[in-house]
């Protein structure tokens, strides 16, 4: 239960290491580069053939090594979780997907047979779905938050919804300090192991503790509004000025996935 | 034309569950004073300084802020004038970096980019804190948020300065240097000063006069050392007067010359000793 | 139950986008009158304990964990469209910041945890509060509610991923599995629903503010 809570700090606290450090993405606009990688996320989509994948996986890899994050870093936290949680999704299709059998597995008078169409579809699986959270993750690594809700800001969600983000997000590290403290504090007092009930509960009591205290926050953070003359309208003052070699960058990654892109569908069409 | 920065008349504030947080509350503040508000937890401090900062209306009487009654129309203009320190800077930081934060009143003025950026810098180059503009709030340490929450307040140019419970869940190096720096500000600047807290002994090196509340009502009220003097009134109130205050009247009781004026710090207690010394 | 980039084809990411776009320019219409200023920090304080809450896992069978989805408890404390809005705020933060999820995937995972996952608890909720007035009915409508939502998320889920050609199976080995998984979920996830509500019905109240809790207070 308390793993959770510890990956999180460690996402609060290094998280900004890589966003920190002056490699080639961090300089990019957030809006830009939102866009740049949706662009290779909807191209990966799109992609069934191998090459094009490698295509992009190239395209990511790099992209990380010129932003200076550490490559080992990269995979570690890419791979972990999702890819490998997909390749076990995937592994029944090397059995059951019909297609000529490179190997078999004898299990008694039962004959398994692994196809050559069966390791093709599950590692494509895998694969899309590897550079796909390596796309996210280059987003998340060289980019901070505060610059995320200002590329929402320009991209003209409303004011409110903009406030809204930005007030959360301040104070998601609060509550889950909150709540980490409590599970210490109840955990501290735990000698015996709990009945599933007993476990509900005790979320049951801590959802509404931290329920009453979020409440009463909230009031309070409305009176410092007030107490600086907040009157309803927020203003703020952007700052995200774009440069040409922000263009310059969207206009390059946008012709390459529009390259692999046209030729994924010159391939789909029989090419 | 009054003196008067602050001044109330028979105020008072009952919460809507029906709580009496204050009652026929009257305090007059002049310009430029430095004053402290100490009292129990639960006495009303924090209550009465929203009702001066604007943010809640009393339930009755009068609040003047520079003379100029409080109202539903000027409540912008005063809450501009007058600016108010949360206790927990993490009420007061709701923004996700510092400059946000900081530029959120000079913003809410509708100052320009440029006035706003310069505000916001010379408020955190006050507090001590340049080059902080990009930091999250949710890294800072406690004394940071403290630092940061006063610079919020700051930026506005208020001309009454009100800081609610300064010094509390500071270690001891973080308390001092806010200490500092609160004295620092006042003598730089021209604000009136107004500190909630019952950290009796920070409350004789930030201020020159004090009111004791106690139970939503003000007991007390006049320059430090005469009000620490009563101590059955402060016994009432849940407090205490500073150690070395107590220190010097324990020695007065047992025979010991009782100086002229009972010594409140540190710095003072050792000036008497040596003066008692040298006597001999 | 969060479904990440390289799971949905790019119509299925469309398809849901929009029904997502739609709700939520409902919700906008629906709760920006009601949002008054002091809404704002209130839903955003809200919406951040609902974040460090959800954190939470409890052990359902086989020992496995898994987390509550949220949306049910949102919905019957701020109503579904604020609730929907806070829903996406938390999706977002997830997918953006901890990497929970997906960009393209961001419109099916507001549409199965932040509509169906909002709505369908509630319009139980208040379905089965119509019937009886009761306290005991409130909890019981919170409860089933809360199962249902998260079952009904999970089948969506379940659709979106079995009617992509990118993912290896069809939509009702899909289905099946994530249905059958969300229902041990939906049951801890009723407990815990109905429990917040019995809780904040006791000591507070005064922060439950859909009708059908004002109604019974006022009973009381």
């Amino acid at each position: 239960m308390l793993g959770e809570f510890l990956k999180a700090f460690e996402d609060i606290m290094y998280l900004e290491k890589y966003t920190e450090s002056k490699g080639m993405l961090q300089k990019i606009n957030a809006l830009i580069k939102l866009l740049s990688l949706t662009a290779i996320l909807l191209s990966a989509v799109v992609s069934r053939s191998i090459y094009s994948l490698f295509a992009l996986f190239v395209i990511v890899i790099s992209l990380s090594t010129l932003s200076r994050i550490p490559l080992g870093y990269l995979l570690r936290r890419v791979t972990l979780f999702i890819p490998v949680f997909a390749a076990a999704i995937a592994s029944p299709l090397l059995f059951i997907t019909p297609g000529s059998t490179v190997a078999h597995i004898n299990i008694g008078p039962l004959i398994i047979q692994v196809t050559i169409e069966g390791i093709e579809k599950a590692s494509i699986f895998t694969f899309r779905i590897w550079i796909c959270v390596a796309a996210l993750n280059l987003l998340i690594l060289t980019t901070k938050f505060t610059q995320i809700i200002q590329s929402m800001e320009e991209l003209g969600l409303p004011r409110i919804f903009i406030n809204m983000i930005a007030i959360t997000y301040r104070f998601i590290f609060l509550f889950i300090n909150e709540a980490y403290r409590m599970i210490l504090a109840k955990q501290s007092r735990t000698t015996r192991k709990e009945s599933r009930m007993q476990h509900l509960r005790f979320i049951t009591n801590m959802f509404s503790t931290l329920f009453v205290r979020a409440y009463e926050k909230g009031e309070r953070v409305y009176s410092a509004m007030l107490a600086r003359g907040f009157n309803g309208a927020t203003r703020t003052h952007n700052h995200n000025k774009k440069k040409p070699t922000d263009s310059l960058f969207l206009l390059a990654v946008f012709s390459i996935c529009g390259l692999i892109l046209s030729i994924e569908i010159l391939r789909s069409a029989g090419w | 034309m009054s003196q008067n920065a602050v001044e109330l008349k028979n105020v008072r504030y009952v919460y809507p569950d029906g709580l009496i947080a204050l009652d026929d509350v009257n305090l007059e503040i002049t310009k430029g004073e430095k004053v402290a508000i100490i009292g129990p937890n639960g006495a009303g401090k924090s209550t009465l300084l929203m009702n001066i900062a604007g943010i809640i209306k009393p339930s009755q009487g009068e609040i003047n802020i520079f003379g100029t009654a409080l109202n539903d129309k000027n409540i912008y203009e005063i809450r501009r004038k007058v600016g108010l320190t949360f206790q927990n800077p993490d009420d007061q930081l709701f923004c996700s970096t510092v400059f946000e934060d900081v530029a959120f009143g000079p913003t809410n003025q509708g100052l320009t980019e440029d006035e706003v950026t310069s505000r916001t810098k010379e408020a955190l180059r006050h507090v001590g804190l340049e080059g902080y503009e990009n930091r999250q709030p949710h890294h800072l340490s406690e004394g940071e948020k403290k630092k940061v929450a006063i610079a919020t307040v700051l930026s506005m140019h208020p001309r009454v300065l009100i800081i609610d419970e300064p010094t509390a869940n500071l270690d001891p190096k973080s308390r001092e240097e806010l200490i500092e720096l609160i004295n620092n500000l006042s003598r730089e600047q021209e604000f009136t000063l107004i500190v909630a807290t019952h950290d009796v002994e920070a409350v004789s090196q930030i201020s020159d006069r004090i009111f004791i509340l106690n139970k939503g009502r003000v007991v007390a009220e006049g320059p430090v050392r005469e009000v620490f003097s009563q101590l059955n009134l402060l016994r009432e109130a849940r407090l205490q007067p500073p150690t070395i205050f107590q220190l010097f009247n324990r020695l007065a009781e047992k025979g010991f010359a009782a100086p002229k004026n009972m010594p409140l710090t540190i710095d003072e207690a050792l000036d008497e000793i040596q003066r008692l010394r040298l006597k001999k | 139950m969060h479904i990440p980039d390289g799971f949905l084809d790019y119509t299925i990411c469309a398809i849901t986008y929009a029904g997502s776009i739609i709700f939520w320019i409902l919700a906008f219409r629906k709760a920006g009158k009601n949002l008054t200023d002091k809404q704002i920090p209130l839903m955003a304080t809200l919406t951040a304990m609902f974040f460090a809450a959800q954190m939470m896992n409890y052990p359902i069978i086989g020992g496995t964990t898994a987390h509550l989805l949220g949306g049910p408890i949102v919905a019957l404390t701020l109503g579904p469209y604020a609730g929907m809005i806070s829903m996406t705020i938390i999706l977002l933060i997830q997918a953006l910041f901890f990497g929970d999820g997906g960009i393209t995937t961001l419109g099916a995972n507001v549409w199965n945890m932040g509509v169906i996952g909002v709505f369908i608890p509630y319009a139980v909720f208040v379905l089965i509060t119509k019937i009886r007035r009761s306290r005991r009915a409130l909890l019981i409508g919170a409860f089933i509610g809360a199962f249902l939502g998260d079952v009904l998320a999970a089948v969506f889920a379940g659709l979106e991923l079995g009617s992509s050609s990118i993912f290896p199976y069809a939509a009702p080995i899909a289905v099946a599995t994530m249905g059958i998984h969300h229902s041990f979920i939906g049951v801890g996830e009723g407990i815990v629903t109905a429990g917040v509500l019995r809780f904040l019905l006791k000591t507070r109240p005064d922060l439950l503010q859909l009708p059908q809790f004002k109604l019974l207070t006022k009973e009381l």
